[in-house]
């Protein structure tokens, strides 16, 4: 049975059982290199296939997921009974079919998924790596294509191909280290030599730094740090589930000048990116939202559950991640403004990446990270590395009174992010 | 490793308090991250309390700590007698196996605390 079919019986069948039902499917071939010892060290292909199903009956939600097409059965059955165990929702259905708004950027025709292409990036990787003096520990040279599709027992039957490039590098000289990496789902955007060269570049520059005096700098993080803290703290803070339970520092600042007037964040489904799309996963047509706007805060992000709930509607923001139900998230995720030449035109602290990002508090903001590879940069140049320190500060202050936004914004994850200057930063160093 | 730990040493909980005389006292952990090419950590800490003239006292807020590993583990002054364990699990590439670690109380000497004080 194809995937079409399947999904057809299971509606029909969980109609039977349900006033609603949805499907959520997804099949795809991948293959991922690993270098071990400075040389392609393993390979492997494969194949997944995943299938979740929500039920509702009376407005209790039932979920389950399988990745055997063959007990699909079980799949429906253990979706009712998870179901009856439910607390009955404020619901209003699964989405009608609608006209979707836009085409997403997700396919890249000409990627293949075959372990010769991941092995010649891998080989690109390690001769950029090569350019330094310096010992690569580990890496990845990653190819997958995948096919995604939602449908429900309103009529909704969404489908999109995927395809993701990915790379990364780790490289050592002594004790200093240095990572770097890049996705996408456009194989052409993806120069393995750079990033080898880069996470190689990192480490040898980054030897025998100097100890930095505790006290308050300028600073530039990089697009790499601004989006482990922003992802951490930011994201969160924008999803309506947060904004409702009182766990969100923007909750009743709509309308408000929150951040700093050259700072916008959007969120852009049909911009190129990994998590480009159409519709939502739960079939709700993706659109671009705003959510701040030179500063001022202006929307949240819903999905149906929460939208229903709190009578906000949703705004196609529902995201999944492995086999897990649908959640809050962002498609592709933008942190734009006007950019200055360069953010570090007078001497600052250069921060490449930050440890422990995920420790950050998202509910007040607050942060105290160690800093990776940090330098001292001067009319854009990084000119002398320094030795371990940390930054501590608060997430929602540094966003409202920016030292403005680089030149070099990149792709990190679902975020799209620039360098972001910020002046006068507390750094905990000797 | 299985079951990683610091051994109890001799020193009472207060006893670390009184010798500490003015500092932090960190308890539990949000989390942390390690960078073992460098051997460097971070930890966020559940709980932080200023000690003070060798007392505990006020509550502070988002503590971390950071530092060489190795020198980290150089700068301990006392070591308490009050060890506790705590369970977990440890894996790689989808497997998991059961692991523990665990510490007494430790006094550590010029540590980096990282915060939004001055």
């Amino acid at each position: 049975m194809n995937g079409e079919d399947l999904i057809e019986r299971i509606l029909r069948e969980g109609e039977r059982r349900a006033d609603e039902v949805e499907v959520f499917y997804a099949r795809g071939l991948s293959v991922g290199t690993e270098i071990k010892k400075g040389i392609l060290g393993n390979a492997e292909e494969s194949e997944a296939w995943n299938m979740a199903v929500r039920t509702v009956r009376d407005g209790r939600i039932g979920f389950s997921a399988t990745s055997d097409p063959d007990r699909w059965k079980e799949c429906l059955d253990a979706a009712l009974a998870s179901g009856r165990l439910a607390t009955p929702q404020q619901w209003g259905g699964f989405p009608k079919p609608a006209d979707l708004a836009g085409t997403p950027s997700a396919a890249d025709g000409d990627l293949v998924v075959a372990v010769e292409d991941a092995a010649k990036m891998v080989g690109d990787l390690l001769a950029g790596a090569a350019e330094h003096p310096v010992e690569v520990v580990g890496g990845s040279a990653d190819l997958a294509r995948s096919y995604l599709a939602v449908a429900n027992s309103s009529g909704v039957f969404y489908g999109m191909d995927r395809t993701v490039a990915a790379v990364s590098l780790e490289a050592i000289r002594e004790q200093s280290t240095g990572y770097e990496f890049d996705a996408s789902p456009y194989l052409a955007d993806i120069d393995a030599r750079s990033v080898g060269e880069r996470a190689a570049s990192l480490a040898a520059r980054s030897l025998s730094g100097r100890d930095i005096e505790t006290g308050r700098y300028d600073v530039v993080l990089s697009p790499v740090a601004a989006a482990s803290l922003l992802g951490q703290v930011l994201l969160p803070a924008l999803s309506g589930r947060n904004v409702k339970a009182g766990r969100s520092f923007l909750a009743d600042k709509v309308g408000e000048q929150v951040f700093d007037e050259r700072l916008s964040v959007y969120d852009d489904p049909f911009a190129p990116g990994l998590g480009s799309t159409a519709w939502d996963a739960e079939g709700t047509p993706a659109r671009r939202l705003v959510f701040v706007e030179q500063g001022v805060l202006r929307q949240f992000a819903y999905d149906l559950k929460t939208g229903y709930r709190y009578g906000e509607g949703s705004t196609g923001s529902a995201v999944r991640s492995g086999s897990e139900g649908p959640g809050i998230g962002v498609h592709n995720l933008f942190i734009d403004g006007p950019r200055v030449k360069e953010p570090g035109d007078d001497r600052a602290v250069w921060i490449h990446d930050v440890v422990g990002a995920h420790t950050a508090n998202p509910f007040s903001g607050d942060f105290s990270v160690e800093i990776s590879n940090p330098f001292w940069i001067e009319g854009g140049d990084l000119t002398e590395p320094i030795r371990t320190a940390m930054l501590s500060g608060n997430v929602f202050e540094m966003l409202a009174g920016i030292g403005g936004l680089g030149n070099d914004a990149r792709r990190v994850g679902r975020l799209t992010i620039p360098s972001i200057r910020l002046n006068n930063q507390q750094i905990i160093g000797k | 490793m299985s079951n990683t730990f610091i051994e109890n040493g001799d020193a009472a909980y207060d006893e670390i308090l009184a010798e500490c005389k003015d500092g932090i006292l960190l308890i539990g952990s949000r989390g942390g991250q390690v960078d073992p090419g460098r051997g460097v950590f971070q930890f966020n800490a559940e709980y932080g309390y200023l000690i003070e003239g060798g007392e505990k006292a006020g509550m502070v807020r988002d503590v971390s700590l950071s530092g060489e590993i190795l020198s980290t583990l150089h700068n301990i002054a006392l070591v308490g007698n009050d060890r506790k364990m705590s369970p977990g699990y440890c894996g790689k590439g989808g497997q998991s196996v059961p692991v523990s670690d665990g510490a007494p109380h430790l006094l550590l000497e010029n540590a980096t605390i990282g915060g939004r004080g001055e």
